[in-house]
């Protein structure tokens, strides 16, 4: 689930709205402290991950299964014995690190993609606009699915966890057009105004007035999307998770987390409860971002 | 030659601009299973400028002139003819050298500076690409710039969003002057300040164009600033020059019917005339659809029955160029 | 302007474009049993298969030809109604489909009807009043909407509604009309509860365009106020981009009803579907995908031409 494709429905960047600029300033800047707080938290215990977990989140202890909170476990045990709380810690440093992936690695490549098309128009823009159609009218989530299902999960990949590759190819495949129709959008209003046609009169070579003039200029809603997606893959990954077919056990995974421990949710139901509150403030904390961010670059 | 100064070679005949047979043809996309159709923006225009000397272009919106200035420019499409400066034909397609010798100032001082770069940063972009200027000469060549357009040199570390509209088209003409071109186009490059900062911008730019020894194209809706300023008029209706000569013969004597309709809008000719208020009777013209013969035919007071049919081929009359079955060969 | 003879040609204009989009969508569906590593054929019959099965398949799909060609057979087969057979339970893709379609129907048309009951008033009564709390609720609650895990709402639903009070079962289908309903209205609530937000906020975005447009004033100005006014003008004008917004988020309401066949245990196509692509079981993973997404290309026609019989403006272009 990209951003940039339900923008006509969360529609973030409303133009619509009839507001004063100072307001949507300060609001923009209060969602930015709030939301960055939040994202700034989860990224610190995804980096010190080692530091703050008490205990192995892959250890298991049978003796000690479906423990209470409280004592030495914060939130308990599952049901191999395995410390819930580090296992949530854990999981952050996953989420995060493929959640930021599925959106970066896509943005680039329709970024590179989309430029291209909209600059130099020919071949590569009529294929930009045509995959967009498809994409829209294709249920992506579904076909993301059965892609996974068919690659299989394969082994861990330089820096990338078990079954973490698998997930970013399949983002990327169909990501990049989202952002590559994003971007061509704004290369085409770009290029259009004077400061670029002065750029091509002073007679600066086409990727330099590209790189230097157009680009700066076009990226603003890409880097709202960007932060807004990272949420979104996130909470994609962990759905495919939950449905074993994204990141497998037993790495510590919010989605996964939920699907091992939901047998036990009647009576432990913290088990279930704490890795979706994990996926969802996080999310939150993201959108917050991404709002704040649009006021803001609104502004200017 | 750059820096030749003086009004001395105002009118000199030394070559500047020269425009022959200039076309500029659009496609106009149309929509599912239509044919794309074509928009005539500029039909066959001759002009020249002097090195040295202005060419004030008017005509009502859309009758091609930003697209004349475009082709001028490089940026724009040339559908056939040809542009020289200097005797050196410069095509579409330039290399850095050639596109440096014809400069633009752009309307919109909002939009005609990158918001993202400091005016320091823009200008000796210019000068280093281009190896103008070397190492600390690249600064001072930058603030000197600056000096010349009448801002101070501290400017350099700001953005454009620091700048009033005047003081951001001044920034717009030192970019145009650091590429030290031999032509200078400004398209209606003070139509979106007020009129006080109007009168001082366009002095500006005369007062260079003398110094420097630059061909000014200086594109205008106000009658008014053209003929205090321009050594020469241009008149444009539908992508066609209609009339061009000397500014005083043309508005002491008008010989085109569209250039006398235009002065006659002007109740006092040095009275600032607001855009677009010209008393012209008839539909307003459609470049997507320009008539047979005479473009003017259809809001021509004069027209005669072969206006509607035979194109007026330009004629030269005392120096003024006329084209309008009026003013037939040898009269 | 003939109204008619446009629409005929919107409708048979709007027909050809679904054809090149047809070719598309099998396509990617065509190349889920082409991404998967080693021997297709070998991963569709399973590990007990002998060499020489394998091979008599490789050759029957055309694996051991060009990839148009394989597409070409894919197609043809297709045609015929032939999606293969499932490599766990052998039994044929299409009586698969067959049998696991019902539950799917039941949850798309709960999941939608209910969210659009809920979304649809949200989007009026923001649009009337707006910059509101309303409004501004709407809006945030649009985008942390966004963020609901829909299984784990689902779960969460269970644990503390439907557990506690026994009015809804935890899981399946349920027997009969009144079972298969009280087995969708949590799931359908989990999927609206994400959803609905998010199509109100663009519902309310595209109300404003209509309330703020010049023919609203004239109705204004000839003194049509209050519900008659938004009766009339504004809910007409609306219906258009409120059935295209519909449209677009089939997608993503198909994903939700497939995750939610498996929070609450309902064996639709969503769940077998997650079955066969967690065992490998590649056709059926297939023929599935391939269900929902010409669903979603026959909704979005389907919006288009509703949209020809509800906003006569719409022409062919
Ligand atoms: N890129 C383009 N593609 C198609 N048509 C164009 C394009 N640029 C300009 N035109 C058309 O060509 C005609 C001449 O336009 P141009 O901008 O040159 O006129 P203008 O005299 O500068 O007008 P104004 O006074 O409004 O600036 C207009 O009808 C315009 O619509
Ligand atoms: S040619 Fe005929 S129509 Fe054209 S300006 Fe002259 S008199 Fe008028
Ligand atoms: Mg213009």
């Amino acid at each position: 689930m990209t951003a940039a494709l339900v923008d006509p429905l969360i529609d973030p960047l409303d133009n619509s709205v009839n507001e004063r600029r100072s307001a949507a300033s300060g609001r923009g800047r209060a969602k930015l402290v709030v939301g960055g707080s939040l994202v700034a938290a989860f990224v610190l215990v995804a980096v010190f991950a080692g530091a703050i977990a008490p205990h192995d989140p892959l250890k298991q202890d049978l003796l000690h299964r479906l423990a209470d909170p409280g004592g030495a476990h914060l939130l308990g045990t599952d049901a191999l014995g395995r410390d819930v709380f580090s296992r949530l810690v854990y999981a952050t440093r996953v989420d995060l690190r493929v959640g930021v992936l599925c959106a970066v690695v896509p943005m680039l490549v329709g970024t590179l993609v989309g430029a291209t098309a909209g600059f130099y128009g020919g071949v590569a823009d009529t294929l930009v606009t045509r995959l967009i159609d498809l994409v829209q009218s294709f249920p992506v989530l579904v076909f993301f699915l059965a892609l996974l299902g068919a690659l299989g999960i394969p082994q861990a990949f330089l820096f990338l966890g078990p079954g973490e590759l698998p997930v970013v190819i399949v983002f990327a495949a169909v990501g990049w057009i989202v952002y590559a129709r994003l971007i061509r959008g704004e290369v085409l209003r770009v290029r259009e105004l004077d400061y670029v046609q002065a750029a091509r009169a002073a007679g600066l070579s086409r990727p330099r007035v590209l790189l230097r003039h157009v680009l700066p200029n076009a990226v603003n809603q890409t880097i709202v999307y960007v932060v807004l997606d990272v949420g979104l893959a996130i909470l994609a990954m962990a759905t495919l998770s939950f449905l074993g077919l994204g990141i497998p056990a037993p790495v510590p995974e919010w989605g996964a987390m939920i699907a091992e421990n939901r047998p036990y949710f009647a009576d432990q139901w913290w088990l279930v409860v704490t890795p979706g509150l994990s996926v969802s403030v996080l999310g939150v904390g993201l959108a917050l971002v991404g709002d704040g961010l649009d006021d803001l670059l609104k502004q200017s | 030659m750059l820096q030749t100064t003086g009004l001395g070679v105002k009118g000199s005949g030394v070559t500047g601009l020269e425009v022959r047979g200039l076309h500029v043809r659009y496609r106009v996309p149309a929509g599912l299973g239509r044919k794309p159709s074509y928009v005539d923006a500029v039909n066959g225009a001759d002009l020249s400028v002097a090195a040295g000397s202005s060419l004030g272009v008017v005509g009502e919106s859309g009758c091609g002139k930003s697209s004349l200035a475009r082709a001028i420019c490089g940026i724009g499409p040339i559908t056939s003819g040809s542009v020289s400066v200097g005797g050196v034909e410069l095509t579409r397609r330039r290399d850095r050298a050639a596109a440096r010798r014809v400069q633009m100032v752009f309307q919109d001082p909002t939009s005609s500076l990158n918001p993202r770069r400091t005016i320091g940063s823009m200008l000796r972009e210019l000068l280093t690409v281009h190896g103008l200027r070397t190492g600390a000469a690249v600064d001072r060549r930058a603030a000197e710039l600056l000096e010349l357009v009448g801002l101070p040199a501290s400017a350099l570390g700001d953005r454009p969003h620091a700048f009033s509209g005047g003081q951001r088209q001044r920034i717009g003409i030192a970019r145009a002057l650091a590429l030290e071109p031999e032509v200078l186009m400004a398209d209606e490059a003070v139509s979106a300040l007020d009129v006080s900062t109007q009168a001082v911008v366009v002095d500006l730019l005369h007062t260079l164009r003398a110094e420097l020894g630059l061909s000014l194209v200086f594109i205008s809706h106000d009658l008014g600033v053209v003929r205090a300023v321009c050594d020469s008029v241009a008149v444009m209706y539908l992508g066609t020059i209609v009339e061009q000569g000397p500014t005083e013969m043309l508005f002491e004597s008008p010989r085109h019917p569209y250039t006398r309709a235009l002065l006659d809008a002007v109740p006092r000719i040095d009275v600032v005339r607001p855009p677009g208020s010209a008393r012209l009777s008839g539909e307003p013209p459609s470049p997507l659809d320009v008539p047979t013969g005479c473009p003017f035919h259809p809001r021509c007071p004069v027209a005669v029955a072969r206006c509607r049919t035979e194109q007026p081929v330009p004629v030269e009359i005392d120096g003024q160029t006329v084209s309008c079955h009026l003013w037939p060969h040898g009269s | 302007m003939p109204a008619t003879g446009s629409r005929y040609t919107f409708v048979w204009h709007r027909l050809l474009q679904s054809v090149p989009l047809l070719l598309a969508v099998t396509f990617l569906v065509f190349l889920i049993t082409k991404v998967t590593p080693g021997n297709p054929a070998r991963t569709i019959l399973g590990p007990k298969a002998t060499s020489e099965q394998v091979s008599r398949l490789s050759h029957q799909l055309g694996y051991d030809r060009g990839v148009p060609t394989q597409y070409w057979r894919f197609l043809e087969r297709l045609v015929h109604g032939d999606l293969g057979d499932s490599a766990r339970t052998g039994n044929a893709v299409t009586s698969v489909i067959a049998t696991h379609l019902a539950p799917t129907v039941w949850m798309v048309v709960a999941s939608a009807l209910l969210t659009s009951l809920v979304a649809v008033p949200l989007a009026w009564a923001a649009a009337a009043h707006r910059d509101s709390w309303l409004d501004h609720l709407l809006r945030t609650s649009s985008i942390f909407a966004l963020y609901l895990p829909t299984f784990w709402v689902g779960l969460v639903l269970v644990r503390f509604v439907a557990l506690p009070t026994g009015w809804f079962p935890v899981s399946g289908f349920g027997d009969g009309v009144t079972g298969h309903l009280r087995s969708v209205v949590l799931p359908a609530i989990s999927l609206s509860l994400g959803l609905a937000p998010v199509v109100a906020r663009s519902l309310r975005t595209a109300m404003i365009d209509v309330l703020e447009s010049d023919y609203v004033a004239a109705a204004r100005a000839a003194g049509v106020r209050g519900w008659s006014l938004f009766r009339w003008y504004v809910v007409r004008n609306s219906l258009s981009p409120a059935v295209s917004l519909l449209a677009v988020q089939i997608g993503f309401l198909l994903f939700g009803v497939v995750v939610l066949e498996v929070t609450f245990d309902i064996n639709g196509l969503g769940s077998e579907l997650v079955t066969a692509a967690v065992g490998k079981d590649l056709l059926v993973t297939q023929g599935i995908t391939l269900v929902f997404a010409l669903a979603v290309v026959v909704v979005n026609l389907v919006a288009d031409l509703l949209l020809v019989v509800i906003d006569p403006r719409v022409r062919a272009s």
